[in-house]
């Protein structure tokens, strides 16, 4: 009775203990509501004062319209400067600042998308580790969190270093943009300062407690916290985008630039949302990439089989991961240009049709890249299990789709030609390659090369399994001609889309993406039912992959980063000589927008630069690997993750 | 471990022959000048390697492993001056392009390039460094990739439109004033009509050419539009009598054709 009572009294002491720690992590937030910049709180109240009892020396509050909502609201801020230049706006050092700032800024967010993906890994893996019944895979999965954590532990004071870093680097190159943005977004600065600190103390209570909380109730109160960690750090980062999305398409101004006190508005830019949608997807997949890139080197590093069989399953779940959020990714970003369309079509036009068109090319190069390399992970993922070999002779006829398939989504629509060039071509596109230039082509093929990886993936799961269920001969007929009509339909629409005018070919694109999707998850659901109680040809040894398979990871994280730092580039410079579009104009040196080839090397630069430095960090985590990974129960080397196969 | 010391000091022979060859035939060469300023940058790593390099040859003279410390010694000084010429590299050809640098950016990826076949020479001698160097260079490879294949693509740079101007009334102006300020927000300038590419802050010419013989890429050449279209109102195809029978589809089949 009285260890009951002792029990009770702890989960009571939990539950407080747990209240007070979300209150707390929350009081920066609602301390926050209220304020509004400038305290406009006299100013909007006095309209509704009668006139004749205004005293003779107040001035009337001005009133303004809000560029993008059309409201009206009083005038709280200062126009926004119109710089010169000169040291006083744009004081510099004998180098292009906005190269130095660019650097800044890229490492911050990667370090960023980092630290904010992984704990939402950790929250997901620690999760399935207390729901899972098998406790060899429970250990597994708890261990595999905290190895996550730990690596995000050490990005963290980097991410923070860099934070600061950025913040200088605009102190000191453009101070009078920061501070007219600062002006603006004070509260919003403000909160994300609180909520960093709010963030950081979580964070370091979630790794140090993680021992101590590891049974029981306090288990459940360790996941509460990793859903809080997750909470704050995305507030966290959907504040940081509505400064940037402020700047794009900026609204809560008039148009000379003035605040008009709403500071809902200042946020709720009309890109806001969709940068957030497509930000959050976006780092689930980088933060995929990077794990499993630590996952290979430790893979390429390990010294034992048990080593290497960990570090192999770890990469295959962080892959796994990244490209369940890279599948989704397209259709965030066909949102996010929409918007951007509706909001300036000037803008969409020199993005998709214009100055900027030819970095689409490049990320089209790079999308097809890393579906060929998952697809190639897959297909050397089949060597860990026996039986498996009687899919290696449909690889060859995949790896052709998807080549040929590679090779339509990349050919460009235009070129930029001599008109000696054009003159000898017989107009702007090719005879015979501009057909697969157009928009009808890039359907068909995308589609298909998705299609074709989730095939990969049920082949994948089907390795060393025959199905024994009742009515396996039935589902796989359904399998098989459901993808059978799959292509039919996604081809023979890419083929009707030329023969229609363009307004009704945009919408093929729906029933296109519903066939991938259908077979995505119709295919893969109803292939893992067909697999429960399947008969084993064979087991599954993690560890047992080619080297290669690891350098596919590594092809995979580095081509998500460079992808990263390409749209990136891509959205920031899309507001060409503008710092705030159509508002502040930039006046520095640098406000022409580079050519290609230099901002591909700035790319890679940066790409490279992260790399060194989180080899630096994994290489730390390494030194402080105190436990070796949770023992296998006899007669199964390392567990098999969940839905796998 | 034979074969592959006698494959890296024949390596190591050559590329030190071709070194001295540039220097001697060539010495006003960008290779040359590349290479004095590799030298430049780096000489003190380099110091300390080919002081390490002596000590192990001369002051470690009963060590069994001399001869294998000596001879990653010079690797080790092989792959640091190659990593060191592709810094010179990227510092020389970097181009900030604001203030008119000399340099050629297109260039760079050539760095990320040598870079790679640094680390994949020294991962072949250094067993502990090895996977990192693997990595390393793997990933320099696949970022020299993407960087040349975005150097290779047509390049354009974009500067920004002049300063802005107060604009006066319109109202106010004359019509030559009006066709000049007009001229200016299309073209950019007064006069600039007629070059080919001069485009202002409205952006017609993004997409639309304004004279005879221009290049549209996007959109027809309005060169003669209001003469054209009254010819063209006249094509049966239009359907003037009766618009139904008019053909507005656009198909990619036939970009431009209509029916009929």
């Amino acid at each position: 009775m009285a260890t009951l009572n002792k029990q009770a009294q702890k989960k009571i002491w939990a539950f407080l203990a747990l209240g007070t720690f979300v209150g707390l992590l929350l009081l920066p937030l609602f301390l926050s509501l209220p304020a509004r910049a400038g305290g406009d709180a006299a100013p909007t109240a006095a309209p509704a004062a009668p006139a004749e009892a205004k005293p003779a020396d107040v001035k009337p509050v001005e009133k303004s319209r809000d560029i993008w909502y059309k409201t009206e609201g009083p005038v709280v801020g200062a126009p926004a400067p119109k710089t010169t230049d000169g040291p006083k706006d744009y004081p510099r050092y004998n180098f292009e600042s906005r190269v130095l700032l660019w650097v800044a800024n890229q490492q911050h967010l990667y370090y960023g998308s980092f630290v904010l993906a992984v704990p939402i890994f950790c929250m997901i893996i620690e999760y399935l580790g207390i729901v899972t019944k098998d406790k060899a895979l429970a250990r597994k999965y708890d261990q595999l969190a905290y190895d996550f954590i730990k690596i995000s532990l050490t990005a963290y004071s980097l991410t923070a270093i860099l934070g600061g870093i950025l913040i200088f680097t605009y102190l000191t190159l453009y101070p009078t943009f920061f501070g007219y943005l600062a002006s603006i977004f004070r509260p919003v600065m403000h909160t994300y300062a609180l909520l960093f600190v709010a963030e950081s103390g979580t964070l370091y209570i979630y790794y140090y407690g993680w021992d101590k909380m590891r049974e029981g109730f306090l288990k459940w109160v360790h996941v509460s916290m990793s859903v809080m960690l997750n909470v704050i750090g995305t507030v966290l980062m959907m504040l940081a985008n509505s400064w940037i999305a402020f700047m794009q398409s900026p609204a809560g101004v008039d148009d000379q630039g003035r605040y008009l006190g709403n500071i809902w508005h200042v946020i709720h830019t009309t890109l806001w949302n969709p940068i957030n949608v497509h930000r959050i997807i976006g780092n689930m997949a980088f933060g995929g990439g990077v794990v499993a890139a630590y996952a290979a080197y430790r893979f390429l590093t390990a010294k034992t089989d048990e080593e290497r069989a960990h570090y192999d399953w770890m990469g295959y779940v962080a892959m796994f991961i990244g490209v369940c959020f890279l599948i989704p990714l397209p259709f965030a970003g066909y949102w996010l240009m929409r918007e951007v369309y509706a909001y300036r079509q000037q803008m969409g036009i020199t993005l998709m049709g214009g100055l900027l068109a030819w970095l689409f090319i490049i990320q089209a190069v790079m999308i097809g890249s890393l579906f060929l390399t998952t697809n190639y992970y897959l297909w050397q993922g089949l060597e860990r299990m026996r039986g498996a070999e009687r899919y290696q002779k449909y690889i060859k006829y995949m790896v052709f789709v998807l080549i040929t398939c590679f090779i339509v989504w990349l050919t460009p629509h235009t070129m930029v030609m001599t008109p000696g060039e054009l003159k000898a071509m017989g107009g702007q596109q090719h005879p015979v390659l501009g057909n697969y230039g157009v928009m009808s082509a890039k359907n068909g093929a995308i589609n298909t090369i998705i299609t074709t990886t989730v095939l990969s993936f049920i082949m994948y799961q089907r390795g060393n399994k025959v199905p024994t269920v009742k009515w396996a001969p039935l589902g796989n007929a359904f399998l098989f001609g459901m993808f059978t009509i799959a292509y039919i339909n996604i081809i023979s629409l890419a083929i009707y889309g030329y023969y229609i005018p363009a307004n009704v070919r945009v919408g093929l694109s729906v029933p296109q993406v519903a066939t991938t999707l259908s077979c995505l998850f119709i295919g893969v659901t109803l292939n893992s039912i067909m697999l429960k109680g399947a008969k084993e040809l064979g087991p599954t040894v993690w560890g047992q992959i080619s080297v290669r398979s690891q350098y596919a990871l590594i092809m995979l994280a580095t081509a998500f980063t460079w992808m990263m730092g390409l749209m990136g580039y891509i959205r920031s410079s899309v507001r060409l000589f503008w710092h705030v579009n159509e508002i502040m104009r930039d006046n520095s040196p640098w406000a022409f927008t580079h050519t290609i080839g230099f901002a591909a090397n700035m790319i890679s630069f940066n790409v490279l630069f992260f790399w060194i430095t989180i080899l630096f960090v994994f290489w730390l985590g390494s030194l402080g690997l105190k436990k070796a990974p949770a023992a296998a129960p006899v007669g199964q080397k390392v567990p098999v993750p969940v839905g796998s196969h | 471990m034979a074969n592959a010391k006698v494959l890296g000091g024949i390596t190591a022979l050559i590329i030190a022959g071709a070194i001295g060859a540039v220097l001697t035939i060539l010495p006003d060469s960008g290779a040359t000048q590349l290479m004095q300023k590799a030298l430049a940058l780096g000489w003190p790593g380099g110091l300390v390697i080919l002081i390490l390099m002596l000590y192990f040859q001369f002051g470690r003279t009963k060590d069994p492993n001399r001869g294998q410390l000596v001879f990653r010694s010079i690797i080790g000084l092989l792959g640091y001056a190659m990593f060191f010429i592709a810094i010179a590299n990227y510092a020389t050809n970097f181009n900030d392009e604001s203030f008119g640098a000399s340099g050629e950016p297109r260039f760079l990826p050539v760095s990320l390039v040598m870079i790679t076949v640094s680390c994949f020479t020294m991962a072949m001698y250094f067993k502990g460094l090895r996977v990192l160097l693997q990595i390393g260079g793997f990933m320099f490879f696949v970022a020299s990739c993407l960087a040349g294949f975005g150097n290779w693509l047509p390049q354009v740079k974009a500067d920004p439109p002049p300063a802005e101007e107060k604009t006066a009334d319109v109202r106010q102006m004359s019509v030559q004033d009006r066709a000049d300020l007009g001229e200016k927000i299309i073209f950019g300038g007064v006069g600039q009509s007629g070059t080919q590419g001069a485009i202002g802050k409205g952006q017609c010419p993004l997409c639309h050419g304004f004279q005879k013989g221009f290049l549209s890429e996007r959109a027809p050449n309005l060169f003669g539009v209001p003469k054209r279209s009254e010819d063209q109102m006249k094509d049966p195809r239009y359907g003037q009598k009766d618009p139904s029978k008019r053909d507005t589809i656009q198909k990619e089949a036939c970009p431009g054709c209509l029916e009929g």
